[in-house]
């Protein structure tokens, strides 16, 4: 699967933090809705909302095979004293450079070695991982807990 | 690092290591199952003085150890010691030397088979334990704020994201493209329909003959011909029509 897509909302998220908008979306797909919730977890976005291209679903609407194509997530993002939570925002794993992390690298990740060229993982940031064997998309400290072993996404930043 | 038996931690000497009793496999359990993709594809290519398959082990049980090692006395053997007292000393301590590393010989082998199954116990015991824990850091459940906080997008995960067409709704929308498609080719037939009338009813004017052409030459010069006369009828009749006449004598300049 193509990590373009992701790397798009990347972009998207860190460019729109930095015009201060509330809310904004993203094409809806299963990925996406992973990151948004584990975002949503970690305290980086305020609100997931699934909605088409016109805004957030008043009532809720069943995607079919009609709709698909306007069906868009809604996400509220969260500011703190002016600024905006998120900071930075990128891809870790890119098409031309797959990052797929054993267990043990995924430990000292975890532990804040750096591993490869990831860099350790700093306070108030968050990695992404996508598990080799359910497919779902993780946090790296969850992924260390369980003995995971997966390809490192994004990593995202809070001020 | 001293010299001497420093080396070895100031012992006075080093016990050469222990000599393993069960060289060979000891039971067919040991022997792992022969895989399908081993060896070479094709016996031709298998080089000289190799096999295409591993050798294949020979298992020495316990029982054939101590057969070989330490039979059994033979008929002889056990008279000569059933009469021990009546052999020469030397020889009495001979049997009886015999007899007693024959005995250490069947208690060894016998406790190292048990000492290896116990071993393998414990291993295979370790070796399901890390599994099972490896299995339990792997099926840990979620933390309470997890499991808590997002179960409508937990729910929309396993499911599939977009729902596919009923057979009914399927059934709809074929028919809805096959009206489509009759709708676009019947406009399509009338259009074309419309132009073959069109040039049917204009046909009428067409010269297709050669009579035709004359009787249209000769029209359309009969017909400028009477223009023509009937143009100059008129200019003459309003000519005349004037009174006075104009006077053709051109103006005097200021």
């Amino acid at each position: 699967m193509s990590l373009v897509a992701l790397g798009h909302v990347c972009a998207h998220l860190q460019n729109v933090t930095r015009v201060n908008l509330g809310l904004t979306s993203v094409p809806l797909t299963k990925l996406h809705l992973e990151l948004a919730a584990n975002l949503y977890q970690e305290g980086f976005i305020s609100s997931i909302q699934r909605g088409d291209i016109q805004g957030p679903d008043a009532i809720p609407v069943e995607i079919t095979p009609d709709n698909v194509s306007t069906r868009r997530l809604w996400l509220g993002l969260k500011y703190r004293n002016g600024h905006s939570v998120i900071k930075n925002m990128h891809l870790v794993s890119k098409p031309s450079r797959r990052m797929n992390l054993d267990e043990e690298e995924i430990k000292a990740l975890a532990m804040g070695r750096q591993v490869r060229i990831i860099s350790p993982l700093q306070p108030a940031e968050a990695m992404f991982v996508r598990d080799n064997r359910t497919k779902k998309l993780v946090e790296l400290r969850t992924a260390a807990r369980k003995n995971m072993s997966g390809e490192v996404l994004c990593r995202v930043s809070a001020q | 690092m001293g010299k001497g038996n420093l080396k070895f931690g100031g012992k006075s000497g080093v016990l050469p290591p222990t000599r393993i009793i069960f060289k060979q496999p000891y039971k067919q359990a040991q022997i792992p199952a022969r895989v399908a993709e081993e060896g070479y594809a094709d016996d031709r290519f298998v080089p000289k003085h190799t096999s295409a398959w591993p050798k294949e082990k020979k298992i020495v049980s316990v029982d054939e150890k101590i057969q070989k090692y330490a039979p059994a006395n033979g008929a002889a053997k056990a008279a000569k010691l059933a009469n021990l007292h009546s052999l020469p000393e030397h020889e009495q301590w001979k049997l009886k030397n015999t007899e007693v590393r024959k005995e250490y010989y069947r208690h060894a082998v016998k406790e190292e088979f048990s000492k290896l199954e116990r071993e393998e116990k414990i291993a295979a015991h370790k070796q399901k334990r890390v599994e099972q824990l490896k299995l339990n850091k792997e099926n840990s459940e979620d933390s309470p704020a997890a499991l808590l906080t997002l179960p409508t997008i937990d729910n929309i995960l396993n499911q599939p994201l977009m729902r596919q067409r009923t057979a009914a709704e399927n059934a709809t929308l074929k028919a809805k493209r096959e009206a489509n498609r009759l709708h676009h080719n019947l406009q399509t037939a009338e259009y074309r329909a419309q132009k073959l009338l069109r040039l049917y009813n204009s046909s009428d004017s067409f010269i297709v003959t050669a009579e035709d052409l004359d009787l249209a030459i000769n029209k359309a010069f009969e017909e400028d011909a009477n223009l023509v006369s009937n143009l100059t009828h008129s200019i003459n009749s309003r000519l005349n029509a004037l009174n006075p006449p104009i006077s053709m004598t051109p103006c005097r300049a200021i």
